[in-house]
């Protein structure tokens, strides 16, 4: 059975337009939006790696070379099973930094113009041949097919199409490194024709030609010679050196690099792939043997290379032979599409734009614009060379030997990933020499032979073995050698680093330009001012930043963003070159420890999934470390020596209302008030510990305890320098401890109450008297007598009732505000108190205490104080004791000593004294509390209180609190919105 | 990393070792290097799918 050109050709074309519909309809959205995210559809689109080679020739691959050809795959296969230490790196690194092609990457790496011109070179020399073989597959399959010799304008018109294609679904947006869509549907798609046609055949290979696996097994049986030319190669020929090959290829092929990790929507999917790719391969391998039998059985009449093509003729079926012939042309124009893209971007990004950027671009040129249209010229040019290649092939060349031709070729940069991932010392000239080397040594021994030319009379048999070892061997060799007698540069060092993730803190310097206007302005001088207000907001976008004035810190993110989003438009060499040239770095700047910080637990964050070992366990500690901090019931606030905040936890956001992502990095005193000027003045303070800071908040004011210490200096101690805040927030406490006090000033005032009755019914009676004899006797004189009697004995009630009321009254915490407080005034209104109670009476007070013993505090708080004292005092005492108040001055501070001739205190309860609720008196004559709250407000008031005592002789009580002069008020801590 | 490494070095052993003369003797199964093959591939997807778990 034969067909003609013209049905072919409109299957064909109809073909392509199938393939426009899908890729146009996924870049519409009219197919489901998660088509082109699910990771079934990135493996299929990875199935590019099956070209026309793997379709038609790996039959004839197979008849040559026995299950060699699976070698092709197998290598694949161990690439993929490395996925998390091979692929997995490499993909970040093009995401990260914005890198399009491998061209892109080895620039990146060995910070070298050069070395992008040479891959991209290599490349387009290595890959030709195999575009080449694809135009050649496709016109072979027709003379198959057609039995007679395909018109030239077949080939050409093909190219075209192809070329169409790529410019409208490859080409569509600005940057190589925007992902397309449609473009990657429409691979998948083109993957799932190609498995589908090829278990077809295979299908009708057993069953068709040997009716079923019964008959095929039969036949094996038959002709054991079968099964031994498929094992016998396996044991001779060069199946380590083409699993090697294929190795490489799997991820350095440029349609490969270009699908795996420039098309990659989902870095998850890559996981997926690590098996489902191999196993796709798997799949379509299967078919082989049967194909390759069936064709021995067949004689179908043309070579072992397109048996796949030949034996549907023999089906009897018209639809087997078309669909299979669709599946050719989807293996080849996939592939020829998807490897243009990836050599037009590097072409575009190492050779033109090299030679072209800048003088020649001027800011008023539309860059985007150039970029587009250059990318899309440069595809045709590409597809256009590999049809002249195709005109130039000699025509007896098998299918997997032009393959092969491109695999060896791109296995020479094997020795450049290994510097790139793990050999942090390979420099530029290592690469450089390396790779000149072997692709030297390839040129010879592969590519001229192709024309007739060159190649190495010393080689017998298949020259893949040897042309793979001297190319890796001169290529490895001058790579090692040249690295160690050569010297990385600082920026080859620091890409380095950035590959092998071994840096983690932030890079020197900041930058020079101060805002977002200065870097548009800068910017604009190279891509006028549209494109460079665009890239700033693309940067402003990427890292969440608003248009607004930002730090130096996030100045230098904003730049090295703008700087990987350019690589990603103009590779990184020239984008480099550009942000270095208009956006200089002063290295001698420091960055802020809050940024150093932040920077190192994002990339910590970033890199979590990959630390192992002792790595993952430092990392644990930290995480764990950092966890107390954060769940600490105290609130912690760092700061660096610069004072910006480096750390805010948890409890400090609750305590002060500001989140920890508004602190962190900003300087202390531009957070909000009134914490920037209670930490401000907390820092200036002398004192590493405060207590009972008050700070008036809005309506109510809040207590804190505040303490301090300096972190270690990096030099003396490994720590960066800074201080360390915590504050504890008293303010419920200090409302309990308040309404405690009032509650025992109200028990006192009930223990008082029988004598206050007895002190104002005395003047009471004593004006009743006198108004009785004012009534009966109206002598002027005795009456006016009486009634300055009268007043006096209202003064005496007046001030019993004034010290009661000031005595019980509550009182806010603003009303405790320090106040320059005369002890003597203290100690005389506890005095008249504690005389109005009914003990009070029978004992003799004497009060030594002269005025001019001043000190800074509550006044209320501290009569309080000797209220109690003298209460304890009158209840250890019997009727007619002694009880003396005395005050002196020793140095800084002030005594009052209040001493009675009571019962004492044993020795054994004299430690518990100032324990709460500890009482030697009855139930409900006391409460306990009351040497605990003269312990507290002393100790408040920064002084001392003790106890001596000698059972049976009385006990002495010392106070010690601090002397104020005129000035203590203004040399108070020195805090804003705080009283103590 | 370490299974990542010890995959590495069974699929060598398989694949590039004296071992390859074994199993691609003449009289083997003609299917037999796809079921290696398959083996290599299920290790893969195997080990891919617990250090996802563990990731989780």
């Amino acid at each position: 059975m034969t067909f003609e050109l013209w049905q072919l050709f409109l299957a064909g074309v109809a073909y392509l337009l199938v393939l426009f519909l899908v890729a146009y309809s996924a870049e519409r959205g009219w197919l489901p939006s998660g088509l082109a995210r699910h990771p079934i559809t990135y493996v299929l689109s990875l199935g590019v790696y099956a070209t026309s080679w793997t379709y038609y020739g790996s039959v004839g691959f197979a008849e040559e070379w026995g299950y060699n050809f699976l070698t092709i795959y197998l290598g694949v296969t161990l690439a993929f099973a490395l996925t998390p230490i091979l692929l997995q790196p490499i993909l970040r690194l093009t995401r990260e930094f914005q890198l399009a092609s491998l061209a892109d990457l080895f620039a990146f790496r060995y910070q070298s113009q050069l070395a992008g011109v040479l891959v991209t070179l290599f490349m387009l020399a290595g890959t030709l041949p195999y575009i080449a073989l694809q135009i050649r597959a496709v016109t072979e399959s027709l003379q198959v097919l057609t039995s007679e010799s395909t018109p030239g304008l077949i080939a050409l018109g093909f190219c075209l199409t192809i070329i169409l294609f790529a410019v409208l679904f490859g080409a569509r947006h600005i940057s190589a490194r925007e992902r397309h869509e449609g473009l990657v549907v429409a691979i998948a798609f083109e993957s799932l024709v190609k498995l589908a046609a090829l278990l077809a055949v295979g299908l009708f290979a057993v069953f068709g030609v040997f009716d079923g696996l019964g008959g095929l097994n039969s036949w094996l049986h038959d002709h054991p010679e079968a099964t031994e030319a498929l094992y016998r190669p396996v044991r001779e020929g060069p199946w380590a050196t083409l699993l090697l090959l294929a190795f490489a290829a799997a991820f350095l092929l440029p349609r490969q690099f270009h699908m795996i990790f420039t098309e990659n929507l989902n870095e998850r999917s890559l996981g997926f792939a690590s098996w489902a790719f191999p196993l796709f391969l798997l799949l379509l391998n299967l078919a082989i043997p049967p194909i390759l039998w069936a064709g021995s059985m067949l004689q179908p009449g043309t070579s072992a290379d397109f048996f796949v093509l030949g034996i549907t003729l023999e089906s009897g079926s018209t639809w087997l032979p078309i669909m299979t012939f669709i599946g050719g042309v989807s293996a080849s124009s996939a592939m020829i599409i998807v490897t243009t893209l990836a050599l037009a971007a590097m072409s575009m990004n190492h050779l033109v734009l090299p030679a072209s950027f800048p003088p020649r671009l001027k800011p008023d040129v539309d860059l985007y614009r150039w970029l587009l249209w250059g990318r899309r010229v440069l595809i045709a040019l590409v597809i256009l060379a590999g049809y002249g290649f195709y005109l130039l092939l000699e025509r007896n060349q098998g299918l997997a030997k032009l393959g092969l031709i491109s695999f060896v070729a791109v296995a020479q940069f094997l020795p450049g990933i290994i510097g790139l991932l793990y050999w942090r010392r390979a420099t530029r000239a290592g690469f450089l020499v390396g790779l000149g080397g072997g692709a030297a040594v390839w040129t010879f021994m592969l590519l001229l032979p192709l024309f007739g030319q060159g190649g190495w009379s010393g080689v017998t048999g298949e020259p893949w073995s040897a042309a793979t070892f001297w190319s890796l061997a001169v290529n490895f060799t001058l790579f090692a050698l040249v690295s160690m007698l050569t010297r990385p540069t600082t920026s080859e060092t620091e890409a380095a680093q950035a590959c092998c993730k071994e840096n983690l803190g932030p890079p020197p310097g900041l930058l020079v330009a101060d805002s977002l206007q200065q870097i548009r302005d800068q910017l604009a001088l190279i891509t006028g001012p549209e494109m460079a207000a665009h890239e700033v907001q693309r940067a402003l976008a990427d890292l969440n930043l608003a248009d607004a004035p930002l730090p130096a810190t996030d100045l230098r993110q904003v730049r090295d963003r703008i700087e990987r989003n350019l690589s990603g438009l103009l590779g990184p060499m020239l984008a480099r070159m550009i942000v270095d040239d208009r956006l200089r770095m002063d290295p001698q700047a420091r960055t802020a420890l809050s940024a150093s910080v932040r920077y190192m637990e994002q990339r910590l964050e970033d890199s979590r999934t990959r630390l192992r070992g002792l790595a993952a366990e430092l990392d644990d500690l930290r995480r764990y470390h950092r966890q107390v901090l954060q769940d600490l019931p105290l609130g912690v606030c760092s700061l660096g020596p610069d004072r910006e905040v480096v750390s805010w936890n948890l409890a400090m956001s609750v305590i002060s209302g500001i989140g920890a992502s508004e602190a962190a990095g900003r300087p202390l005193k531009e957070l909000p008030e009134p914490w920037s000027g209670l930490l401000c003045g907390f820092l200036r303070a002398h004192d590493n510990h405060l207590h009972k800071v008050k700070m008036r908040e809005e309506a109510r004011v809040r207590v804190f305890n505040l303490h301090k210490a300096a972190i270690e200096d990096g030099a003396s101690g490994g720590g960066a320098g800074g201080t360390v805040i915590l504050v504890e927030d008293l303010t419920d406490m200090h409302r309990l401890e308040s309404e405690l006090a009032h509650s025992e000033r109200l028990a006192s005032i009930g223990r008082l109450a029988a004598g206050v009755a007895h002190e104002v019914g005395n003047p009471v009676t004593g004006i009743a008297c006198l108004a009785q004899n004012l009534l009966s006797d109206r002598d002027d004189e005795l009456t006016e007598e009486g009634l300055t009697e009268i007043l006096a004995q209202t003064r005496r009630i007046t001030a019993i009732v004034q010290s009661l009321v000031t005595f019980s009254h509550s009182g806010t915490v603003a009303d405790h505000a320090p106040t320059i407080t005369d002890l003597s005034d203290s100690v005389d209104e506890a005095v008249r108190l504690v005389r109005l109670s009914h003990a009070g009476k029978q004992l003799e007070f004497e009060d030594r205490c002269e005025a001019g013993y001043r000190v800074l505090g509550d006044r209320q708080r501290l009569t309080q104080v000797f209220v109690n004292l003298l209460s304890n005092a009158c209840d250890a005492s019997r009727p007619g004791d002694r009880i003396t108040i005395e005050c002196r001055r020793l140095g800084d501070y002030l005594e009052v000593t209040v001493e009675d001739q009571g019962f004492g205190i044993p020795e054994e309860i004299l430690d518990h004294v100032f324990e709460p609720f500890f009482t030697t008196k009855e139930p409900g004559e006391g409460t306990g509390l009351g040497l605990p709250m003269v312990y507290n407000i002393v100790h408040e008031h920064s002084g001392t209180v003790d106890v001596d005592s000698q059972p049976g002789a009385g006990t002495r009580v010392r106070v010690r609190l601090p002397a104020a002069d005129d000035n203590s008020i203004f040399s108070a801590p020195p805090l804003e919105n705080l009283t103590v | 990393m370490e299974k990542t490494i010890l995959l590495l070095l069974f699929a060598l052993l398989l694949l590039v070792s004296p071992l390859v003369s074994y199993w691609a003797a003449d009289d083997s199964p003609w299917y037999l290097p796809y079921l290696l093959w398959g083996a290599i591939i299920g290790l893969t997807a195997w080990l891919q799918q617990k250090a996802r778990g563990d990731d989780l």
